[in-house]
């Protein structure tokens, strides 16, 4: 029995698992030190150390409003999906019918094709002058990562001890009360959780954007998809640099949250 | 247990400043915009150094001069424009597009007739004047090349076909007009007796160089870049572009025989909230000295508007598609042969591509 | 209140049903009517008429295309599980530093913007890129090797995006297997390799068939990557559906193909529901 303990790795295991994983994060390992060289050309490794596309890059106003409307959605769009995304989950721990049909439509959202989604959407709020408008993206958003709160706050809320809420009714406080009071800190951490990847997916959506933005409401990646399609401007490492360090500020937050312990 | 009790008050609260912080946050980012007036109107133009040009030549002197904003789209596709003037949502103003498109948009009730008592065209010449729109540039689409990337010159579509004599991966732009007659150019036609096209030997001729093609470009500035980073060495190109790059030491060059002119044309999508700031500003675009401006020192496109041309060098003239010697080497693009054909060969050459 | 208004409301389901109702209108008027909306252009133009799923089987541009989607979603899914399943592996059996450093990098890979991914690939693979460069300087090739822009660059850029989905199932079942059954077999005599073969794989297929399904799913129904990273060669069924609505106008069309696709996906989601559970969806975002 002791003869089976940890085995240990061979050589050529980990030599291939660490291909694969520089496999996994390449852009990474190509892009960063790429945005250190000057803006002209894209040459690795750079031919001299230049700040020039960040630079080019914080004075770059387009780049900037696209940035800022690309925040404004995402933060729109995570806050109505956690809001209606909290309130669906606790609609599902209740008796109602057809409840595994209503469950796969919630969910409906993540496994459509964005194509299609994004398609249907284009023309469905054409006919309401939403197309290109932070409104429109927003809707678009909050239907789309609305899924993804959902699983997170039906995780949370499976652990979650109904006795404590029924004993809080007991002892006569209102249903509001007993969400806000003992329901809502309970799943707090599911329901931020949610909300992070909620903002994280509306950020960084492209399909969608690509026909529900083109000149007033560009999104972030929007122009990203116009640059490198069409031309692609210097600033792009500079620009996918600060979008990886933001991956990891984002991953960080997750793992904080997800090692609070009760 | 140090665990925060959250009351409704502070949730409420919480809420109200992060998404008050949301939306005003941001603004610290971006410099509030400059424009005073509610006035405005949109510009749908092609991007890149050419719509660089227009903004110096025209926008920029329009919004100094009226105090009316000029908000800048780019992409000026039919598909778009047909989708704002069915829906009643027209987002753009002013349209600057290929007389192809425009032809098309006609026979589909998309523009707005010109109004000449804002548009004055007494000075513009003949073949720049239509009911639903007015020539802004003369460009011509053409051979280009990286000289670095290729040891020979080459002179003529011909050459671009053979890949023994000139190897090398190729671009050319993802549709079929200009195309087609490149290819039948290349395949001997004279390029006086062009049209009407022979598609099917167009198409054959096309195939035997789309082993070589690595790229369809969509974009101006697409073109001209892969061209500058060595992708490809050689492409079809605008040549006001390619002009812009040379300026700045990119080593192309340019093969006036056998290349396409054509037309830009301003036009006004049917239904705009501001036809009248529309029109005002085609008039103030076709001023002499402004196009003079663009085409003599900013883009070597030829100007429509005939006075332009006692403000352009003559040096410069030289590097015109409107300048005689080049004008000869040229074929002129039959916009009008293509417009009604124009889905059906363009559905076929998506077909082609992968097949 | 009435007292009866009063029980009604507070009735379990009456309750559940009034939390769900905001949701559910947003989900409906914004998700289901639209797509319902393309149903019904796929099938008048205003008449009922099926031409535009006829020509589907008619018209060989499309049925290319069908082809070059399934292609391209095999070879991906392919390539996912050759590489995945042995790196699933390696991370299960990796001590505790290591297999952090693993894990770190799939979901960090995960949190990277997709379009930053394609852009990195585009300037690994283009001519005179770091790939081609490094051939012709080592003389390994001595003109410039074609890495971009054909199947090649749309796989490699494809499956490193989807790896991890491929890692996560396969790696989750693994570690849900007690070790203690493939040492009994080498106690009995087996060899590690045989030990493997007939005891892990087999408890590992579940994982398996869940990675296997969900990369080709999501392979199916990809755009960015075929469309930066593709040639003309590479046009997929969404690049397709894009070229139906922004190029030639012909919604009609383009809501035929969406249809097609939405069917083909349910399908496969279906038989995933059916062999694996969609929960196992929940536990992948969790």
């Amino acid at each position: 029995m002791m003869e089976a303990e940890a085995k240990k790795l061979h050589l050529v295991e980990i030599v291939f698992g660490v291909m694969v994983s520089i496999y996994l994060i390449a852009p990474i390992f190509v892009l960063v030190p790429m945005s250190f060289g000057p803006a002209r050309f894209f040459s690795f490794p750079p031919p001299e150390f230049s700040v020039e596309q960040y630079v080019k890059f914080f004075h770059s106003g387009p780049w900037w409003r696209a940035i800022r409307i690309s925040f404004e959605v995402a933060v729109l769009a995570s806050f109505f999906a956690t809001v209606l995304g909290i309130l669906t989950s606790l609609a599902m721990r209740y008796k109602i019918p057809a409840k595994g049909f209503l469950n796969a439509m919630f969910i409906s959202p993540m496994i459509v094709p964005l194509i299609i989604t994004a398609v249907a959407l284009y023309s469905f709020l054409s006919k309401f002058h939403l197309v290109d408008t932070v409104p429109g993206l927003v809707l678009a958003h909050t239907i789309l990562t609305l899924p993804f709160v959902i699983i997170t706050v039906s995780a949370t809320l499976k652990g979650l001890d109904p006795s404590l809420e029924q004993a809080a009714a007991t002892l006569g406080a209102s249903p509001l009360q007993v969400f806000f009071k003992i329901t809502l800190p309970l799943i707090k951490r599911g329901a931020i959780t949610g909300a992070v990847f909620a903002y994280m997916i509306s950020f960084d959506e492209t399909v969608v954007a690509i026909f529900l933005s083109s000149s007033h409401a560009i999104t972030l990646p929007k122009k990203m998809w116009d640059s490198i399609r069409f031309s692609i401007e210097p600033i792009l490492p500079a620009l996918s640099t600060i979008l990886i360090l933001f991956a990891i500020v984002m991953l960080v937050l997750l793992e904080v949250l997800s090692k609070k312990r009760k | 247990m140090e665990k925060k009790k959250l009351t409704r008050r502070e949730f409420l609260k919480g809420t109200a400043v992060a998404t008050a912080a949301a939306a005003v946050g941001p603004h610290i980012f971006v410099r509030k915009a400059t424009a005073a007036s509610n006035k405005k109107i949109v510009i749908c133009s092609y991007g890149g150094s050419y719509q660089a040009s227009q903004r110096k030549a025209f926008f920029e002197p329009f919004e100094k001069a009226t105090g009316i904003k000029v908000v800048e789209a780019t992409g000026p596709d039919l598909a778009k424009i047909k989708a704002q003037v069915t829906s009643g949502n027209v987002e753009w103003d002013v349209v600057d597009i290929e007389s192809r498109i425009m032809f098309t948009a006609i026979t589909e009730n998309l523009l707005e007739p010109i109004d000449t008592d804002i548009v004055k065209l007494k000075t513009i010449v003949k073949p720049a004047i239509h009911k639903y729109g007015i020539g802004n540039i003369a460009f011509t689409t053409a051979l280009t090349y990286n000289k670095k990337q290729l040891k020979k010159a080459p002179k003529s579509w011909a050459d671009f076909w053979d890949v023994k004599n000139f190897p090398g991966p190729r671009s050319l732009q993802d549709h079929a007009p200009f195309n087609l007659e490149f290819a039948l150019i290349a395949d001997g036609v004279s390029k006086d007796k062009l049209y009407p096209l022979d598609i099917d030997r167009a198409f054959k001729k096309m195939s035997q160089l789309k082993g070589h093609i690595d790229s369809w470009w969509e974009s101006g500035a697409q073109s001209i870049q892969q061209l500058t980073s060595g992708a490809v060495v050689m492409s079809s190109a605008w040549n006001g572009r390619v002009n812009v790059a040379q300026s700045k030491g990119v080593p192309l060059e340019i093969v006036w025989e056998g290349a396409a002119y054509d037309w830009d044309l301003w036009a006004v999508p049917k239904g705009t909230p501001r036809k009248e700031l529309a029109m005002k500003f085609i008039q103030f675009a076709l001023d002499a000295k402004r196009q003079a401006y663009q085409c003599g020192k900013l883009i070597a496109y030829g100007p429509s508007n005939k006075l332009a041309y006692n403000y352009i060098d003559k040096a410069r003239q030289k590097q015109l598609p409107t300048y005689p010697d080049n004008l000869a080497k040229q074929f002129s693009f039959n916009s009008k042969w293509w417009q009604p054909r124009l889905n059906k060969l363009n559905e076929k050459w998506a077909a082609w591509k992968i097949s | 209140m009435d007292k009866r208004l009063k029980r009604f409301l507070h009735h379990p389901t009456m309750k559940g049903m009034l939390l769900l109702t905001p949701a559910l209108v947003a989900l409906v008027v914004f998700f289901v009517i639209p797509i319902l909306r393309m149903f019904h252009l796929s099938l008048f133009d205003p008449h009922f008429t099926l031409k535009y799923y006829l020509a589907f089987f008619q018209r060989p541009v499309y049925i290319r295309v069908m082809w070059i989607t399934v292609k391209i979603s095999l070879i991906v899914t392919a390539v996912c599980l050759l590489v995945g399943y042995p790196f699933a592996l390696i991370l299960s059996r990796a001590g505790d530093k290591l297999s952090k450093i693993f894990l770190v990098c799939i979901v960090l890979s995960m949190c990277i913007s997709l379009l930053v991914r394609n852009f990195s690939w585009i300037i690994i693979l283009q001519r005179s890129g770091i790939v081609d460069s490094f051939l012709m300087k080592m003389g390994i090739t001595h003109r410039h090797v074609k890495l971009l822009h054909n199947l090649f660059s749309v796989v490699v850029g494809m499956a490193e995006i989807l790896l991890p989905y491929m890692i996560l199932p396969i790696f989750s079942v693994l570690k849900s297997i007690d070790p203690n059954l493939p040492k009994a077999a080498q106690t009995m005599g087996a060899r590690p390799v045989q030990a493997f073969w007939w005891v892990t794989f087999p408890l590992s297929l579940p994982g398996v068939y869940a990675g296997f399904l969900l990369v080709f799913i999501m392979s199916l129904g990809y755009f960015i990557t075929p469309a930066l990273l593709g040639g003309a060669r590479e046009m997929m069924i969404s690049n397709m559906i894009a070229f139906q609505v922004q190029t030639v106008l012909n919604w009609h069309f383009a809501a035929s193909l969406s249809m097609i696709l939405l069917v083909a996906t349910l399908v496969f989601y279906t038989i995933f529901n059916k062999v694996v559970g969609l929960e196992k969806l929940e536990d992948l975002g969790v």
